[in-house]
């Protein structure tokens, strides 16, 4: 081999010694100091030369690649990546180029070799540098993820929360707007701040109407002042709730008897405590349960009445019957005058027993029983006859001024009868000469009665106290106060109302107006007592 | 006064002598009312004969043959005043029936409306307002 280099070299040197000499120097320093191994290998894959770096990657002494089997390297121009166990056992990581060129004039291979080694385990380092941030990178998107899942999660969470908060609170406005009870939200001076449609329905006003009126301002003066105290009380905490009925006045001015309870709260928003009301309308209720009393008292009253008349106008009966009799029997003179006066008294008087005795019974008898269509007309024909022989005695007058063609009307003929005839006698005994008009006509579903007449009127006082049981301006010809409370009890009884005016010097009329039927259940009371005769 | 001269058939009633007097039977169970009404009508001319109620009265209408018979409505007995009526009405067609009261309720409407009866006096009455209503009951014409 050595023989065979120096052949080739002093062949390469023959053109120009020095030059080539010079070049050859060149060449070799180049070649020996060069990274990468060179290695040329024959046709027949055996090592002709090989620089230093060569050895160094095959970890073999100087020279020690020379003659050795190589192989012939398949390898392109643009190289490949070999792996080099080396002769102490070391691995290395090389590129391996080859390109063809003449060696001493023979065809071999230049296999370049560079040691990337360092540049694989740098390449590496930083692929798992790389992987590592990818590995982290992912999982902190993962994590990122997750989080966001969670906070969709909660976000989705809290808008369904925030929709059953939504329908909650509609529901619950829902409740305090509707259904049958009126309900308020006043503050601490019963000013209403809410008021529901049951409240305005039943008190006949608007919201607005409402709305920071007091409530007191709306109640029985009575009323709001019993329970004054125990509003402060539910305010300042002392007592939990308070319950109580009340008279409300209407805007068209009724009265609504409502059972009123009220607890108060506080309120999250403005930190006011507010009072919470419920309104139930319990004036039918209180109205059946008084017509009740009032008919139980009735029976008991007709009962003890019944049985003192039945005791008691016989003696009486007797007593004035005896007292006539007595006077029939007075001789013409020689009799004291006031034996006179005191048979006329004892006449007087029990004329007096017996008209109480008879006003009490029918007083008492005043009933929901018997009712049957009657004719207006006729009844107030019936009254002027039953005051003729009164109205005889003091020059009155009654003109009747009846509407022909009056429908007939449901009720208790003895009532409405009663409450006639105690009008027109009023008017009657209001004086000498008077002239009484009585007028009945139709009002679609009802029929007004007016009976005026030209007495001498009603003050103020005795206006005020007309309807009041025993309140009567007769009291000296014998009369009882018991006729005007007992025609506004029928009036009353059968829905209808009943207005007095009057003017001192110029006379009063009073007018009824009373339904042609009571109520809807009428119709079926017709239909089960039938039509009378 | 004291016309009472005989008792008759063994009613245990005083009859008055035959007179040319309306005559008025009272059925009344109240002593004191029958005893103050006999003497307000025999002093308005009247011949009176006044029972409490419990007596065969077909019999003493037959006897004492009256223009006018006042009946009590209620009798302590368990008689009633309008029953009375119906039956001396069918039995004497021409009889005038009076009947007095105590009551004044809807039971005194309806014995009012009783045929039997041609009017109705509410006690306590006046002797003028009675004689009145026997007046009309003897002008009535069958």
């Amino acid at each position: 081999m050595i023989s065979d280099a120096a052949s080739s070299r002093s062949s390469m040197f023959q053109m120009s010694s020095e030059d080539m000499e010079a070049t050859r120097a060149q060449f070799e320093a180049v070649v020996r100091d060069l990274a990468d191994g060179i290695v040329i290998v024959d046709s027949d894959g055996i090592v002709r030369f090989h620089n230093p770096a060569a050895e160094q990657l095959y970890g073999v002494r100087a020279g020690g690649l020379l003659g050795s089997f190589f192989g012939i390297a398949s390898v392109s121009s643009r190289g490949a990546e070999v792996e080099i166990l080396g002769s102490q056992g070391t691995r290395r990581v090389a590129e391996l180029r080859a390109s063809t060129v003449n060696w001493n004039r023979k065809k071999c291979q230049l296999l370049s070799i560079r040691d990337i080694t360092e540049h694989i385990h740098t390449k590496e380092e930083l692929r798992k540098a790389k992987q590592l941030l990818q590995d982290r990178v992912s999982q902190r998107t993962e994590e990122l993820r997750a989080t966001l899942v969670d906070l969709k999660r909660e976000t989705t969470g809290r808008k369904r929360t925030e929709a059953e908060l939504i329908d909650s609170e509609e529901r619950f406005r829902l409740a305090f707007e509707h259904g049958p009870l009126g309900k308020a939200i006043v503050d601490a001076d019963m000013r209403l701040l809410n008021v529901n449609y049951g409240l305005q329905e039943m008190l006949r006003y608007s919201t607005s109407e409402l709305v920071r009126c007091r409530l007191t301002d709306i109640m029985h003066i009575d009323d709001a002042n019993a329970n004054q105290e125990l509003f402060e009380a539910l305010f300042a905490g002392n007592i939990l709730q308070h319950a109580f009925e009340a008279r409300l006045l209407t805007k068209d001015g009724h009265v609504v008897i409502s059972r009123i309870t009220m607890s108060r709260a506080h309120s999250r928003e403005s930190g006011e405590t507010i009072g919470i009301v419920m309104f139930e309308n319990i004036t039918s209720l209180r109205k059946a349960q008084e017509a009740s009393r009032r008919h139980e008292r009735m029976v008991a009253i007709g009962t003890l009445a019944a049985g003192v008349a039945h005791e008691i106008n016989n003696p009486v009966g007797a007593a004035l019957l005896a007292a006539e009799t007595a006077i029939t029997l007075l001789p013409e003179k020689g009799i004291s005058p006031i034996v006179r006066q005191a048979l006329d008294n004892i006449v007087l008087g029990m004329e007096r027993c017996g008209q109480i005795i008879r006003n009490t019974l029918r007083f008492s008898q005043q009933s929901d029983c018997d009712r049957a269509l009657c004719d207006v007309n006729r009844i107030v024909r019936q009254c002027r006859d039953l005051v003729n022989a009164t109205s005889e005695r003091r020059g009155a007058t009654i003109d009747l001024h009846l509407e022909e063609q009056l429908p007939p009307m449901f009720a208790n003929e003895l009532e409405i009868q009663l409450t006639i005839l105690n009008i027109i006698q009023n008017s009657v005994q209001a004086g000498d000469n008077i002239t009484v008009k009585v007028s009945t006509r139709c009002m679609g579903q009802d029929v007004e009665i007016t009976i005026a007449d030209n007495g001498p009127g009603l003050t103020d006082e005795q206006r005020q106290h007309l309807f009041d049981p025993f309140f009567t301006t007769r009291r000296q010809e014998g009369g009882t106060g018991l006729g005007l409370s007992i025609a506004y009890g029928i009036v009353e009884d059968n829905d209808g109302t009943i207005e007095i005016e009057s003017e001192l010097g110029k006379g009063t009329k009073t007018q009824i107006v009373l339904p042609l039927w009571k109520s809807e259940t009428d119709i079926s009371d017709l239909n089960n007592h039938g039509r009378p005769d | 006064m004291d016309r009472y001269i005989r008792n008759t058939k063994g009613l245990g009633v005083r009859m008055p002598a035959k007179s040319r007097l309306p005559r008025i039977l009272i059925v009344e169970d109240n002593d004191l009312f029958r005893e103050v009404i006999s003497v307000a009508l025999r002093l308005s001319q009247f011949e009176v004969v006044a029972v409490p109620g419990c007596v065969e009265l077909v019999s003493l209408v037959e006897e004492f043959r009256p223009d006018v018979v006042v009946i009590d409505w209620m009798l302590r007995s368990d008689q009633n005043g309008a029953d009375i009526g119906l039956v001396l009405k069918s039995q004497f067609p021409d009889l005038k029936l009076v009947l007095i009261t105590g009551h004044t309720g809807i039971s005194d409407s309806i014995a009012a409306s009783n045929e039997a009866f041609v009017d109705t006096v509410y006690k306590p009455f006046h002797t003028c307002e009675f004689l009145d209503s026997i007046h009309r009951a003897m002008q009535i014409d069958n």
